[in-house]
C-alpha cells in the first residue's frame, strides 16, 4: 500500500530534484516520519521473511527454507537497526 | 515411532500453470521490498550526520539508483496490483441477500491505494 509511493519519493521525486537534500534530511528527522519509517521497516522485513522463506520451501529447497530462525532472525535485527538509527538522530 | 509422510513434488511444479507461475512472481517480488528496505533503514542511519546523509542523497541522484528504483517501482506495483484483485476474494461481503459487487470492493482499495499514495506526495512535496 505504501511501498510504491515511497519508491516513487526516492526513485523519481529526489533525483527529478522535486526534493531538496535540506527537505529530505529533516524529514527523516521528523520524530513522526522516524517512527512511521522504523514501523513500515518492521512490516516490510516481516512481510519479505515469511513470504520469501514459504517461496523457497515452495522451490523444493525446503533445507533452507526450513531455518525460520535465518528469516525472523534477519527481520528482527533490520528492525533493531533502524530503531537504533531512530533514537541516534 | 511416526513419520512425516511428503509428497514428492517437482521443483518446477509453478511453471506449469499462468496462475502457479503469477503466484511464484508474487512471492519473489518479497525481494524487492527486502532491498527497498535496506535502503530504507541506510535514510535513517545516514540522518543523523550531513556527510553521510549527502553520501545517501547522492546515491538517489544517481543513474544506478534510479535503474534499481524503477525496476523496485514495477514489482512492487505488481505486488500492489494482485494485492487489490485479490481483495473481493478474501472480503465476501453481503449486503441482504446479495452478494457486494466484488468490482466494488476492488475498485473501493485501489481508491484508498491512490488517496494515500496522493496523501505521502503531498506531505513529501508541500
Amino acid at each position: 500500500m505504501l511501498l510504491p509511493v515511497m519508491v516513487f519519493v526516492t526513485g523519481v521525486a529526489v533525483p527529478a530534484g522535486w526534493i531538496s537534500e535540506e527537505d529530505l534530511v529533516s524529514l527523516v528527522r521528523n520524530p513522526a516520519t522516524r517512527l512511521v519509517l522504523v514501523g513500515l521497516v518492521f512490516l516490510f522485513l516481516f512481510h519479505w521473511a515469511h513470504r520469501f522463506r514459504y517461496a523457497l520451501v515452495d522451490l523444493g529447497l525446503g533445507v533452507v527454507g526450513k531455518q525460520a530462525w535465518l528469516f525472523y532472525g534477519t527481520a528482527l535485527i533490520g528492525t533493531i537497526v533502524a530503531g537504533l538509527a531512530a533514537l541516534r538522530l | 515411532m511416526t513419520r512425516e509422510v511428503t509428497r514428492p513434488l517437482p521443483w518446477n511444479w509453478w511453471l506449469k500453470k499462468a496462475a502457479y507461475f503469477q503466484f511464484m512472481m508474487r512471492e519473489l517480488t518479497s525481494v524487492a521490498i527486502f532491498a527497498y528496505t535496506l535502503l530504507v533503514i541506510w535514510a535513517l542511519w545516514s540522518a543523523a550526520e550531513v556527510g553521510a546523509f549527502s553520501t545517501f542523497y547522492t546515491f538517489l541522484s544517481g543513474s544506478l539508483s534510479v535503474w534499481l528504483h524503477m525496476v523496485i517501482l514495477g514489482l512492487a506495483l505488481y505486488h500492489t496490483g494482485t494485492w487489490i484483485a485479490l481483495t473481493p476474494k478474501v472480503t465476501v461481503l453481503w449486503k441482504d441477500d446479495e452478494r457486494v459487487d466484488p468490482d466494488l470492493i476492488a475498485g473501493a482499495t485501489s481508491i484508498l491505494f491512490l488517496m494515500i499514495s496522493g496523501a505521502v506526495i503531498w506531505l513529501v512535496l508541500m
